[in-house]
């Protein structure tokens, strides 16, 4: 699953603070994928990113049932309320996990689709501001 | 002073393309890059793009149905052109598929001006418009809301001091406004032949400047978009007549060929900036005589370029050709690309001539030439020769070209594609048969405004090259290949060779 010394783990700890509760973490996550979903929409258009959300979410799933099931509403770009609603249900420890695997998944896809040096100029500040600081920049994918 | 405005002119990145819209892209002109799935639309404008942009001036890609934005910046990033680090400063894509759902001409109009005035763009790329027209409620006979959305969109972009692109797959047939309110209309097309595939741009339209007519063939690598602009046509001295291929340099201090009895019988090496047809049956050694004519000019400090269209140099017989290749006397133009172009080769050698600042170039053969061209352009191979031939003159090299000839002992021949014209020099190789030996004899047959020799010499081939001898004196009828022995007149001698008058 998740290793100690995993960057998105390492930024999302810095962004939360120690001992959050899974509400806490849901309150980190959802502005972050909010962030990035407003700079991958104008550029890949709100379906293309839908498709994008709903593949991380699928492949997440795959070790997380419990995010397998979020459905967002269709059609409204940049609303994560069901993915937060989820992440706020699980234990802190499950939550943290399964949020640090859905951003890392979303970045391994992205890679893979366009190369890490034009997800890295997408994405680079996005993530930075919403995952607190640089660590999660450097290591960026 | 003048007052009157002027249009500033675009490098557009692309080679060859500045010259073939006869000199850069018009600022703030509204354009339309137009032709079938596949050939280049894209590629074509994310070039441009990337020379163009830069902070100050930023290009605004907008995306529009057609290829999804993800897969377009998958493989656009392949191109060396393709800079990340300008996405997001100098560089933004925006996709605006949602404001075409509604087929609302004027909301989508709208939305392209509040992303124009957002990102303040000096470069504005729509790709694909086509698809942007299909999706609007005006397509299938609303004529006149097209075109005025099109003439809206053209007024704002250049208000904007935009320059603009429209990307899309329109056919020539289309009665579309676009292509009356555009200021420029560049085709791309790809034109097939049996089995071979031509990628080819016109530009059909460039309002304010004169472009090159006619269709440009180009190519796509790795490097992006290479278009072959034809070469200039070299302008003839005073009182030749229009259409005269000619040398650019007055006969002066000569080439030597590298065969002192050679130099002889051109009476005193080849002219420079000549043009040298070495015509001959296979075999006969012509591809031998052109390897010693680079050698010769390397052993005097030129340097060389050759065209090889049959063996490879570090192949040949020749060491000597492929060491002067390792040591970069000698540029190699070793297009083993399908499908070639005249204009292509061409271009290949002059960027080479003009890198090593060479003397003298080789084209073996042109033959092995013609089969390396595409189909499309074989119909034309006399006519694109001749201004080839041209335009190396131009360049102020002197070229030596190999011509395969089947030896036909009934005519005389010099060339099977009617090149002899249109060469200064010509030397020509046969075979004869003497004492059931099968030998080689060669003449030279014309060197421009030069006297030269009429005389056929026996030459040989062997491990150090080849060796020109003397003529056979005592026989008679070698053109017809089996010569027969002179009845030899009481007290007559060969007497010495008669130098001809100069060729017209």
């Amino acid at each position: 699953m998740i290793e100690e010394e995993n960057p998105w783990l390492a930024g999302l700890q810095q962004r939360v603070g120690p001992n959050a509760d899974s509400a806490r973490i849901a309150d980190a996550v959802v502005p972050a994928l909010r962030e990035i979903s407003a700079v991958l929409c104008p550029v890949i258009g709100g379906r293309g990113f839908g498709a994008l959300y709903s593949r991380c979410l699928h492949l997440t799933g795959l070790d997380y049932p419990w995010l397998a099931g979020v459905r967002e509403p269709v059609g409204t770009p940049g609303d994560f309320s069901a993915l937060g609603r989820a992440l706020a249900q699980q234990s802190s420890a499950q939550s943290m996990a399964g949020a640090v695997a859905l951003l890392q998944k979303l970045s391994e896809l992205l890679n893979s689709l366009i190369g890490i040096s034009l997800t890295r100029q997408l994405l680079g500040s996005a993530w930075e501001h919403s995952l607190g600081g640089s660590r999660v920049k450097e290591t960026l994918p | 002073m003048s007052t009157k405005v002027k249009i500033h002119r675009l490098a557009t990145g692309v080679a060859g393309l500045d010259e073939v819209l006869g000199g850069g892209l018009p600022e703030f002109s509204f354009n339309l890059l137009a032709g079938p799935p596949g050939c280049g639309k894209t590629t074509l404008a994310h070039q441009m793009m990337f020379a163009l942009a830069s902070p100050e001036r930023p290009a605004l890609y907008l995306t529009v149905l057609g290829e999804p934005p993800l897969k377009m910046l998958r493989y656009q990033q392949q191109f060396d052109f393709f800079d990340a680090g300008e996405v997001r400063s100098s560089i933004h894509f925006v996709n605006i598929t949602d404001s075409t759902q509604t087929g609302d001409l004027d909301q989508l109009l709208n939305r392209i001006v509040a992303e124009v005035e957002e990102h303040r763009p000096a470069l504005v790329f729509i790709d694909s418009f086509r698809s942007l027209m299909l999706a609007s409620k005006a397509d299938g006979g609303m004529y006149n809301g097209l075109q005025q959305f099109v003439q809206q969109l053209g007024v704002l972009m250049t208000t904007w001091q935009a320059t603009t692109f429209l990307l899309g797959e329109f056919t020539e047939t289309d009665a579309n406004p676009v292509f009356t309110i555009a200021d420029g209309l560049i085709w791309l097309r790809q034109n097939v032949q049996r089995n071979s595939m031509v990628r080819k741009m016109e530009i059909t339209k460039m309002r304010g400047q004169p472009t090159l007519p006619g269709l440009h063939t180009f190519r796509i690598s790795e490097a992006g978009i290479n278009v072959f602009a034809p070469a200039p046509a070299a302008v003839p001295p005073a009182g030749l007549a229009p259409g005269t291929v000619t040398a650019t340099h007055p006969l002066g201090p000569r080439l030597k060929m590298g065969l002192a009895q050679l130099d002889e019988m051109l009476g005193g090496g080849l002219p420079r900036g000549y043009s040298l047809l070495v015509a001959g049956p296979s075999g006969s050694g012509k591809s031998i005589l052109a390897a010693r004519f680079l050698a010769e000019g390397a052993r005097n400090g030129e340097t060389g370029v050759i065209a090889a269209f049959e063996q490879h140099p570090s192949q040949s017989r020749d060491r000597t050709l492929a060491k002067l290749i390792e040591r970069g006397q000698v540029g190699l133009v070793d297009s083993r690309a399908l499908d070639l172009s005249i204009d292509e080769v061409l271009q290949l050698l002059v960027v080479e001539v003009r890198r090593l600042k060479a003397t003298r170039v080789v084209i073996d053969s042109l033959s092995g030439f013609e089969l390396a061209l595409a189909p499309t352009f074989r119909q034309d191979f006399r006519e694109s020769l001749a201004r080839m031939v041209s335009a190396l003159a131009a360049e102020g090299v002197s070229t030596l070209m190999t011509s395969e000839l089947e030896d036909r002992y009934t005519d005389l021949r010099f060339s099977p594609y009617g090149t002899a014209f249109m060469t200064d020099a010509i030397i020509v190789q046969r075979y004869i048969e003497v004492d059931s030996r099968l030998l080689r004899v060669l003449a030279v047959v014309k060197v421009r405004a030069s006297h030269h020799s009429n005389e056929l010499r026996l030459f040989s081939i062997d491990d150090d090259g080849i060796t020109i001898g003397d003529r056979l004196h005592d026989q008679e009828g070698l053109l017809g290949g089996r010569p027969t022995a002179k009845a030899r007149a009481e007290g007559a001698g060969d007497g010495p060779a008669t130098k001809s008058g100069a060729s017209q």
